[in-house]
């Protein structure tokens, strides 16, 4: 039999094997092919900017999305040639060479990868149409992009995939040349050593991991001046949460376990003596992929939660930034009616109108050593709240909440615009049209908009009292606002509108300009974002998924030994239960605190709290990871009780 | 002396039917409490089945196994399995200690199973390493120890949780004929201080010349029964002639 038959039959064989690897693969084909398959259409090339952003962003992702599957690859590959070095042993005792054991398995290797391609890309061709049709969704284009195969990025995937399968296959080939048949034989005898405790390492991880959190909690406002930009601290930031999460699983939690296992009152409880030394004992060479896990699990919160954030934050500014559909100030009523015909004549029908009364005046506060003098607006709380019961119905009443002031305060909303305010007021005594008042909160909610030739402007509410003495010297001024059936599609209506307005470009403002304007950049990374945070979650689980099942193999005689001592079946199972939670819970928990602060950070970027997208995040990684616990802690215990036909072979 | 295990017409078949292989066929005995005794016979005559079975890690096809006065075959599972943590205690030849735990936590292990308290527990490991002579041995992992050192604390560890048998799968197979001498001394210690019974499987006829008896095993059947006057010398040479006689090692190749 030459090489290729007993290669194919050996990956014949080890299907069932390979089956998880072999699904992660063809994923991981499928959705690398769409990423490239972005860069490469020239139905979207005709978009122009937005179709910058979307290849930058589909960019970005393929490379993260490479080095994933690198690392999988190279982890799940080992895990493999752990499992059947006895086999390769075995060969070796009939007495055929290494070299040509080692064209057997580069074969075997470089046929698994080949099946992943083979059924990957078609997958990958089928799929693209719905990728396209969600990206186009997320990022608001009205048009219909065809079924297209590029073949040149068909041609780069298929290149790189050769690439990446033949270096795998060489590299099991070197592999397999350089063990000695005496090594594959005493592999079993093979003495692990306890991982060494190292204080320092230990405590600077935890130091590291700390400095990075405070850095990123507090990236505008260090109290000290540390030479790096913004984005030069972010990376600072992720540098060190990496250090230091492989500090933190390489030397402190040996420290940790260590003294926990010194401790025999607290150890000696049922089977915990025997969870947490196996947990010690597999540390040292297991700390690697658990570092790896919790950034990963870190990855995919920040993928996921920062996508939600994204896309919560564009749609409440945009209400911010555009209360109504359309609105517009100083225009007489011959105007009104002109407007309200061509709304009519569109297509669009009127939902609602509403008046936002206000006036102009000077506000006078403190600021650094001096005072200062500026432009504000100034309206009463009925108006603010009659205006938010039609912008934002439902949330009006928990809006109002904190924001009725008393006769001597008011409360700022801060102006639309404004994404960096790094100086708070309130507190302050303010000076308004010659009155004084406190400053209560300063709050951002929808009420006029980014209306060209205003909004640069702070509004200050005060009370109806107070609202209908200061206006007594002022001109009244009025914001209209109506909303409209489908707003967004609403462009062309706009600019009709304009064309019959006195001083568009300073009076009027539209949802349509503000939220297609931005969206659409931010729309891209949405759907990416999405995309990203699954193909981390595939990652994650297929790290947790091979290390656990390798641990399984070791662990074998071990649980054979301790039934032999009379554990019982569920005393087993509860030590398996603790010793893979300790494997799962302790990454898993350091990612979503990595993750976390990686929002954290972006919150103080966008100046805006995601606390709902960080607990929606949190809540769907948790859910997914006790199923997947549950799951592998299973499949565990079958390799460990009853014994896997497969490896029992190999 | 009452009896602690009790052998009826025992049975064990392997295989499927049309290739059926016989590894015990009706064996009847009895060991009486706080006796001493070897299982001896050539490769495959059914040794280490009849250890496994009477020390219920496997299941007769056919006979009845009692233990201290109870039918182990009816009994369930989870049962069996505190069973064995409560009345039994094993060796094994290759030790079997685990490799990620101190001395004094592998010895422990059986009693931190029980939930005993810490204090009790470390006193207890304490007393019997110190019998045994590997009291300064506590805090070595496994890799650290000599071959004897470990089979003692392999010992220790089937002891610790005071078990009414002793069960011993070749313990003196890996080791060199000294360490083999010192574990056997041990033995007869454990059975004069704790009235435990022991139960050996070795081919090794100067080890089985340590016990109070030998049975000899062949084909699956009992062959043959030796038992001690005192003299050891004396009886290692009955063990030797009785060996010769049924085919043992010195001549397997007939």
């Amino acid at each position: 039999m030459n090489a290729f038959k007993t290669s194919w039959l050996l990956f014949k064989n080890n299907l069932k094997l390979y089956k998880f690897y072999l699904v992660v693969l063809i994923l991981a084909t499928a959705i690398y092919y769409n990423f490239l398959a972005v860069n490469y259409n020239p139905y979207l090339q005709v978009l122009g900017e937005q179709y910058i952003f979307a290849q930058v962003a589909s960019s970005l992702c393929s490379i993260v999305l490479f080095l994933t599957v690198l690392f999988f690859m190279f982890h799940a590959n080992n895990f493999f040639y752990k499992l059947r070095y006895k086999e390769i042993g075995t060969y070796m005792l009939m007495g055929i060479p290494g070299s040509k054991i080692g064209i057997i398995f580069a074969l075997e290797s470089i046929l698994l990868g080949l099946t992943a391609v083979v059924i990957g890309l078609p997958v990958g061709v089928l799929f693209s149409k719905l990728f396209f049709m969600l990206l186009a969704k997320a990022m608001i284009l009205d048009i219909q992009i065809p079924f297209y195969i590029p073949l040149k990025a068909i041609g780069i995937l298929l290149l790189i995939l050769a690439v990446i399968i033949f270096v795998m296959g060489l590299k099991n080939y070197r592999m397999i040349r350089r063990s000695r048949l005496i090594e594959i034989l005493n592999a079993a005898k093979k003495e692990q050593s306890l991982p060494k405790i190292r204080w320092v390492r230990g405590l600077l991880g935890v130091v590291l991991i700390l400095a990075a959190y405070y850095l990123a909690l507090h990236i505008f406002d260090l109290p000290f001046d540390l030479p790096l930009d913004y984005l030069e601290t972010s990376i600072l930031i992720l540098l060190l949460i990496c250090t230091g999460t492989y500090f933190f699983f390489g030397s402190f939690l040996a420290i940790i376990l260590n003294a926990l296992i010194q401790n025999k009152k607290a150890i000696y409880k049922g089977s915990r003596l025997v969870s947490f030394s196996n947990t010690l004992f597999r540390l040292g060479t297991h700390y690697r992929s658990l570092s790896m896990t919790a950034i990963l699990c870190a990855a995919t919160l920040t993928a996921f939660s920062g996508s939600l954030a994204l896309k919560y934050f564009a749609d409440n500014n945009a209400a911010v930034e555009a209360p109504y559909s359309i609105s517009y100030i100083n225009q007489d009523e011959q105007t009104n009616q002109r407007i309200k015909a061509l709304i009519s004549e569109s297509g669009h029908q009127i939902l609602a109108e509403h008046d936002s009364r206000f006036i102009q005046g000077e506000v006078t506060y403190q600021s650094g050593s001096g005072q200062r003098t500026e432009n504000c607006l100034i309206t009463s709380y009925s108006e603010v709240r009659q205006s938010l019961m039609l912008t934002r119905p439902g949330h009006d009443q928990e809006i109002l909440a904190g924001i009725e002031p008393r006769d001597d305060e008011t409360v700022s909303i801060l102006h639309a615009s404004l994404v960096f305010s790094g100086i708070s007021h309130v507190g302050d005594n303010l000076v308004i049209q010659g009155r004084d008042y406190v400053l209560k909160k300063e709050v951002k909610i929808p009420f006029i908009g980014e209306m060209p030739d205003i909004g640069q402007y702070q509004t200050y509410i005060v009370t109806d009292e107070q609202y209908d003495q200061l206006k007594k010297n002022s001109e009244e001024m009025t914001l209209h606002g109506i909303n409209i059936t489908e707003p967004q599609d609403s462009m062309p209506l706009v600019d009709k509108i304009a064309g019959v307005m006195k001083n568009p470009g300073g009076n009027l403002n539209s949802y349509a300009g503000q939220y297609q304007y931005k969206y659409y950049l931010i729309g891209a990374f949405y759907f990416m974002g999405l995309v990203m945070a699954i193909v981390f979650v595939i990652a994650t689980f297929s790290t947790i998924y091979f290390k656990i099942l390798s641990d399984a193999v070791l662990d074998r005689e071990q649980y054979k030994i301790l039934m032999k001592i009379g554990m019982t079946k569920q005393e087993i199972a509860g030590s398996i239960y603790t010793q893979v939670g300790t494997a799962f819970i302790l990454p898993s928990l350091l990612g979503i605190m990595h993750g976390v602060m990686a929002i954290k950070v972006l919150e103080s970027f966008i100046h805006y709290q995601f606390t709902g997208s960080i607990v929606i995040g949190v809540g769907i990684l948790v859910l997914a990871m006790t199923g997947y616990y549950v799951f592998i802690t299973r499949k565990y215990q079958d390799m460990v009780v009853k014994g896997w036909g497969i490896y029992e072979r190999a | 002396m009452a009896a602690m295990i009790e052998v009826k017409e025992l049975t064990k078949l392997f295989g499927q039917q049309g290739a059926v292989c016989r590894a015990l066929y009706e064996v009847n005995f009895i060991i009486e409490a706080g006796a001493f005794v070897a299982v001896m016979g050539p490769s495959g005559s059914g040794k280490t089945t009849l250890l496994n079975i009477i020390s219920t890690i496997d299941q007769p096809t056919k006979g009845r196994v009692i233990i201290d006065g109870r039918e182990i075959n009816t009994v369930k599972e989870k049962e069996l399995a505190l069973f064995r943590r409560d009345m039994i205690g094993f060796v094994f030849q290759e030790f079997n200690l685990l490799d990620n735990m101190t001395i004094r936590d592998n010895i422990a292990l059986p009693l931190t199973l029980n939930n005993r308290k810490a204090e009790e527990i470390l006193h207890k490991v304490r007393e019997l390493t110190e019998l045994f002579g590997i009291d300064d041995q506590l805090d070595k992992y496994p890799y650290q120890l000599s071959g004897g050192q470990k089979q003692r604390a392999a010992v220790c560890r089937a002891l610790v949780n005071e078990p009414k048998i002793l069960f011993a799968d070749e313990p003196t197979g890996a080791l060199d004929s000294k360490a083999a001498a010192e574990l056997l001394a041990c033995f007869q210690n454990v059975r004069n201080q704790y009235k435990t019974t022991v139960v050996m499987v070795t081919h090794d006829a100067s080890a089985a010349s340590y016990c109070d008896r030998v049975l000899f095993l062949k084909d699956g059947m009992i062959s043959g029964k030796l038992e001690t006057n005192g003299n050891a010398e004396e009886f290692f040479k009955k063990i030797l002639n009785m060996v010769a006689l049924l085919g043992g090692e010195r001549n397997e190749r007939l």
